[in-house]
């Protein structure tokens, strides 16, 4: 793993600055996609910027009558929302669906659509087995 | 097909000759108690010093920030009750209480846990008597090379705290009403802890005592 600097900004401006026009900083929030791939040698980064201090964990009511969901809100808080159980509740299953329960107490709502999944597991396994 | 005496790796035949030299598997082998174990800064490496406390006590490594929280609590705070199985977040046996939830430690970066409390299976105790959740695990003989035990009991603490908040899992009929500790629930939300001995029906039996104690 190369080695990276780490930084934890409490405000969402600072991290949007810290990564923009940067191709060698990423976010960082529940880790569990991102830190397996830093450890493959699939993502090479000098920069991690945690937002978790700096964004929001809760899940809100919106004014059109949705749900704001914070960037932060683990899978696990999520799927376990009474509102979310109840008006939404495929996307309680779906996320149930996904990994496992430590998993989901740690990835988050906005890490899940910022995953740089590898285009498919028989690539993954080359690069484990042969850093190619 | 390999023939007698080659191993097939990675699809490509080794000869073996003779019995496999173990012992390098005894060289290097460290004492863990903390304080043997001030890793020197590799060059290029970036460091930062991170507060854990760890089942009440406080520890401040500096750290290599590519440590993972499992590394920095076996190499570095020095006790390795969480065991490094895959490394990759699949089999559960890193499973601590990070924060009072169970999570998996080799997938979280110990540096973006600065700060954080740590539970690990033998900090459970609560002086000389057992947490329930261990002393079921005892009772109900749930443990057969014992591996995957302080996985499974911190995956169990946490897992049982969930069902208690009324946290859905993936077999739960009535995702809007609470859901019941049937076995179905247990082996499902335990699910993250893989037990290569085989002990999962004894893990279920103690998890369901625990759960209803």
């Amino acid at each position: 793993m190369r080695p990276f600097t780490f930084v934890r900004p409490s405000a969402a401006d600072e991290a949007v600055r810290a990564v923009a026009g940067d191709p060698e900083a990423v976010f960082l929030a529940g880790g569990t996609d991102l830190v397996d791939h830093l450890r493959l040698g699939v993502a090479r980064l000098a920069l991690v910027v945690d937002v978790r201090t700096a964004t929001s964990r809760e899940v809100t009511g919106a004014s059109n009558g949705g749900l704001r969901i914070g960037v932060a809100a683990t899978n696990s808080e999520l799927a376990a929302d009474r509102r979310v159980r109840e008006h939404y509740p495929v996307l309680a299953q779906a996320l149930l669906s996904g990994a496992r329960g430590q998993l989901r107490n740690m990835a988050t709502s906005g890490g899940n659509p910022l995953q740089r999944r590898v285009p498919c597991s028989r690539w993954e396994i080359r690069h484990t087995l042969f850093r190619t | 097909m390999a023939a007698a005496g080659q191993w097939l790796v990675c699809g490509r035949a080794r000869q073996v000759t003779g019995r496999p030299n173990l012992a390098h598997a005894h060289r290097g082998r460290r004492k863990v108690d903390g304080s043997s174990l001030r890793a020197e800064p590799v060059p290029g490496a970036v460091q930062a010093e991170v507060t854990l406390r760890v089942d009440g006590r406080t520890h401040q490594p500096t750290i290599d920030t590519r440590t993972s929280l499992l590394d920095a609590l076996r190499e570095r705070v020095g006790n390795t009750s969480p065991k490094k199985g895959c490394d990759h977040g699949q089999c559960g046996a890193c499973t601590v209480l990070l924060d009072r939830e169970r999570v998996l430690s080799c997938l979280a970066l110990a540096v973006a846990h600065d700060g954080a409390e740590v539970r690990r299976a033998d900090g459970l105790t609560a002086g000389e008597a057992l947490h329930p959740v261990q002393q079921a695990f005892i009772d109900h003989d749930a443990v057969q090379c014992g591996y995957c035990a302080p996985g499974q009991i911190c995956s169990a603490v946490g897992m049982l705290q969930e069902a208690k908040r009324g946290w859905p899992s993936h077999v739960t009929a009535d995702l809007a009403g609470d859901p019941e500790l049937t076995d179905a629930e247990i082996a499902e939300r335990m699910s993250g802890n893989l037990c290569r001995c085989g002990a999962y029906m004894n893990i279920v039996s103690a998890v369901r005592s625990a759960g209803g104690a």
